[in-house]
């Protein structure tokens, strides 16, 4: 038996999506057809990415006077708009900000002052500075305001849920599709026997998720994992192209979380980074360019906990700092921008930073997300996503015409 | 060594609250009454101190009663892991090496897979999975795979490769039962530390080192508070941070390494010596390398270094959110004996909430713990073919051995080893050990025939805590309609990753 994905409902109970009838709070639309649903991806860039050095601010005078052997090099910089450029190791993203699907949101990131990474990843994946009581994640907190409460709905590419999908509705953990499979004798009862333990089991935690994850040994045997795209070999590759998979399988994935590590670069930073920033860029443009058509109605937001230190420290590298960049990539995105908050950068020179150290924030994150999830996703209101955050559309970055 | 029966173990507990005490009383009396209980209890003991049961230690609690049990372990000295640690020192040579030894012999690619710089992580893992799986000090198992974690460096970064390796051994194991401030000094010395946080190159601003100008660097000196110390919360500053980092200034990796180095050298002339204060700890100009000797003492004593390290400890023994009793009861013991961490264990594990088996099986095992539970519970064939096959499941289920990239290590609560794929992997673990591959030897304790017998004998054999009604059916189904040969092992393959079986 292969359950389809209306078959593969194991909604969440006492939430919020429970007491309302599934969907109301998607704006009226049109049928869609088959492969036509709007789909978020956040792709997280643990460590704190040094946003100065993924787009590089080279009309500043100040950049160049902060950072002598940390910068990238005057006049290498992939030219945006005459005053920011890529990082060179980005060549593969710039053909997508050339035709208009890549934006850039500079000066952007989170209100918080902490400079801890994991109380600030927590901060923006729960969408809620400061707050260390919450836990429910902005993702998962739209899948219950949208009554989008099949497991199928969302999927983290990891062996855990992000934080950003951790919440009262069910969401998955498929860290590869190739190891979506059983070892040894391959029965339908063996199969029935593991899904009855699960179904049955009151245990918290494993119950729910082992019943999906023999239901998805099927599932998933059905998705056509090939694709002409060449993905680079790293984790970020092979997890985005599991994840374009899915999307263009239309299984029903409609939010997906993907986390790429090791951006903390304290020392070294001029080895590192552009390693780091060609894996994330050649990913991204396979992804992208592997998606096709459902690029259309993919929207990928790239983000990290915070920027890094304006002034390189002694070690080749730089501290953990505050204002940061993200990036919108998707075929409905109205890119080929860097878009600052009142089109105005903050700034390098030491009067104009933050705490007189960091890059200031202007574009606050959680008006990224709820534009994202209003122009994109159809959320009539975003504001129940948003906790003690007024949801104002005249704040929105403008990601979307 | 204070022994004591069951009969007599609610007279020496500490407990906060009258109507713990009581139920802990009522609960006790009932263990010492009814034997069923009291294995279910001792199952849980074993589930919780260490890698689950196995035929020696189901013997050994039950010979000793729970409590002289755990007393055993608080004091893993008396316990003889001789052989064990024979046979990993034969197998595994370059965990008994000092770190400028494994450093000199395996820091080039030689073309031999054997040696290279992969080598010392390699056999590092194999070792510590042989030791969750044999050793009989399982406690002390559990505490150096607890406090690595604390103190978490990647095995995979620069000279953490080799660093790893002793700061697990050198600088974390003789210290788990022992005093906090000595652990954590001997980590503010190891390379692997000091590289992975980049101390290494935490200068005064302008030293030059071998021809290159260095200046701060807050890394370590951020993680050491938030991570190591006081927690996030415990009430420090940015400036605070950059005063640490300035006292731990030229702590740092010895630029060449003989054999027997330790890898870890202080160049005063690299040391930021001007005046300092790291919250509230008012360090005089000229302090040399007293400055972080000095910071290592006052961080190791704050009371938010008591509670936070409590409340981890009690997150891995009890639960998730542990209570905030025993936290309070931990917190005051460790501040009250100078940071004993066989004190603190001690009030944690004598503790009602660590031995209520009204918990039992409710936390899921991360993958270590399950996969060298499954490996005492079914036994092993061969220890070499195990330590080896197991290494690779261990990384696609997400907690390679001294793989953990950040700096808080692999996390500890139920929900970060919750995910479908890590089922399926756990599914297919619990398929070749019940098969006898992957170097597992599983004997079945089954003579019965009928499905109803073997679920039964295999209940009492793996889950003497106990299984689910949907397992039981499940499983007599699926016995049911198998031929005679597949039976035991299939049924044994699926009741092991049954929930119950996945948690602890």
């Amino acid at each position: 038996m292969v359950l389809n994905r209306r078959q593969f409902l194991h909604t969440a109970t006492a939430s919020l999506a429970a007491l309302i009838a599934p969907g109301v709070l998607l704006k009226a639309r049109p049928a869609r057809a088959a492969g036509t649903d709007p789909v978020v991806v956040a792709l997280y860039l643990r460590g704190g990415c040094d946003a100065l050095s993924l787009v590089v601010p080279y009309g500043d005078p100040a950049y160049y006077a902060a950072r002598s052997t940390i910068r990238v090099t005057a006049g290498t910089q992939l030219n945006l708009d005459g005053f920011f450029g890529f990082h060179p190791s980005l060549s593969a993203l710039l053909p997508f900000y050339q035709s208009g699907r890549l934006a850039v949101l500079h000066a952007c990131g989170s209100p918080s002052h902490s400079r801890s990474h994991f109380d600030s990843q927590d901060f923006m994946e729960f969408a809620a500075p400061d707050d260390k009581t919450a836990q429910v994640g902005w993702l998962n907190r739209f899948l219950e305001v949208a009554g989008l409460t099949s497991s199928i709905s969302a999927v983290t590419i990891e062996n855990s849920a992000a934080k950003a999908l951790v919440g009262p509705v069910e969401t998955l953990a498929i860290p590869a599709l190739s190891r979506m499979s059983l070892t040894g004798t391959y029965t339908n009862e063996r199969r029935l026997a593991l899904r009855q333990i699960f179904e049955g089991s009151a245990k918290p935690f494993v119950a729910k998720t082992g019943a999906n994850a023999v239901d998805l040994i099927e599932l998933i045997g059905t998705v056509n994992t090939a694709t002409s795209v060449t993905y680079p070999g790293s984790k970020l590759g092979l997890a985005l192209k599991d994840l374009a998979a899915l999307i263009k399988g239309d299984v029903g994935v409609r939010v997906a979380a993907v986390n790429h590590a090791s951006w903390d670069h304290h020392a070294n930073q001029h080895i590192h980074f552009p390693n780091m920033a060609a894996d994330l860029g050649n990913s991204l443009a396979a992804f992208a360019t592997d998606l096709g058509s459902d690029l259309d109605r993919t929207v990928i937001l790239v983000m990290s906990e915070f920027g890094r230190r304006v002034a390189q420290n002694g070690a080749i590298g730089s501290d953990h700092g505050h204002g940061g960049v993200m990036l919108a990539l998707g075929g409905a995105v109205q890119g080929g921008q860097v878009k600052l908050a009142g089109d105005t950068w903050p700034g390098l020179a030491p009067a104009q930073l933050f705490q007189g150290i960091d890059l200031a924030t202007t574009t606050d994150f959680r008006d990224v997300f709820a534009e994202v999830l209003d122009r994109h996703m159809g959320l009539s209101d975003a504001s129940p996503v948003f906790p003690n955050f007024s949801v104002s559309t005249s704040n929105y970055p403008g990601l979307f015409a | 060594m204070r022994l004591r029966s069951n009969r007599t173990q609610g007279a020496g507990r500490r407990i906060g609250a009258w109507p713990l005490l009581l139920s802990g009383l009522l609960f006790l009396s009932h263990v010492a009454c009814d034997p069923t209980i009291g294995r279910i209890q001792q199952d849980h003991v074993l589930n919780r101190m260490g890698y689950g049961p196995d035929p020696w230690s189901r013997a050994r609690i039950q010979e000793l009663g729970v409590n002289a049990y755990i007393e055993e372990q608080l004091h893993p000295e008396t316990l003889d892991d001789s052989a064990l640690e024979a046979q990993i020192a034969a197998l595994y040579p370059v965990t008994t090496m000092p770190f400028g030894q494994s450093r000199t012999t395996f820091h080039e690619y030689t073309g031999n897979p054997e040696i290279g710089p992969g080598t010392p992580i390699r056999d590092a893992t194999r070792a510590k999975i042989l030791r969750a799986v044999k050793s009989k000090k399982q406690l002390e198992q559990v505490l150096v795979d607890f406090w690595f974690n604390h103190f978490n460096v990647d095995g995979l970064n620069e000279e953490a490769r080799w660093g790893f390796l002793t700061l697990e051994r050198d600088a974390i194991r003789p210290h788990v039962l022992g005093r906090f401030e000595d652990m954590l000094r001997a980590t503010t010395q190891n390379p692997g530390m000091l590289d992975y946080l980049d101390n290494a190159v935490n200068f005064r601003t302008g030293y030059v080192h071998l021809g290159i100008p260095y200046g701060i660097n807050e890394n370590y000196a951020r993680e050491f508070l938030e991570l190591h110390t006081v927690g996030v919360d415990g009430g420090y500053t940015q400036e605070d941070v950059r005063e640490a980092a300035r006292a731990f200034t030229a702590w740092t990796i010895t630029t060449f390494f003989q054999p027997t180095s330790t890898g870890f050298q202080y160049l005063n002339q690299g040391h930021d010596q001007g005046p300092k204060n790291v919250m509230g700890l008012a360090l005089a100009a000229n302090g040399g390398q007293n400055d972080g000797r000095d910071v290592v003492a006052y961080a190791a004593a704050l009371p938010q270094t008591a509670y936070f390290l409590s409340e981890k400890l009690c997150r891995r023994f009890i639960a998730d959110d542990p209570p905030a009793a025993v936290v309070q009861a931990a917190a005051t013991t460790y501040l009250s004996t100078g940071g004993d961490l066989r004190e603190v264990m001690r009030t944690i594990l004598r503790s009602a909430d660590f031995l209520t088996i009204a918990d039992r099986n409710t936390r899921v095992k991360r993958p270590f713990v399950y996969a060298a539970s499954l490996a005492r519970a079914v036994g092993v064939a061969d220890d070499a073919n195990l330590a080896w096959a197991m290494s690779e499941p261990l990384q696609i289920m997400g907690e390679g051995l001294y793989r953990a990239g950040p700096p808080t290590g692999h996390p500890d609560v139920s929900a970060a080893w919750t995910g479908e794929g890590t089922v399926i992997a756990r599914i297919n673990l619990a398929w070749r050990a019940a098969h006898g591959e992957a170097g597992f030897g599983p004997s079945f304790q089954v003579t019965g025939t009928t499905p109803a017998e073997i679920v039964d004998q295999l209940q009492r054999q793996f889950l003497r805590n106990g299984i689910e009604p949907s397992t039981r059916a499940a499983l007599e189904s699926l016995v049911a309609g198998l031929p005679p040969a597949a039976r035991v092992p299939q049924a044994a393959a699926t009741l092991l990753a049954s929930p119950d079986f996945l948690m602890h």
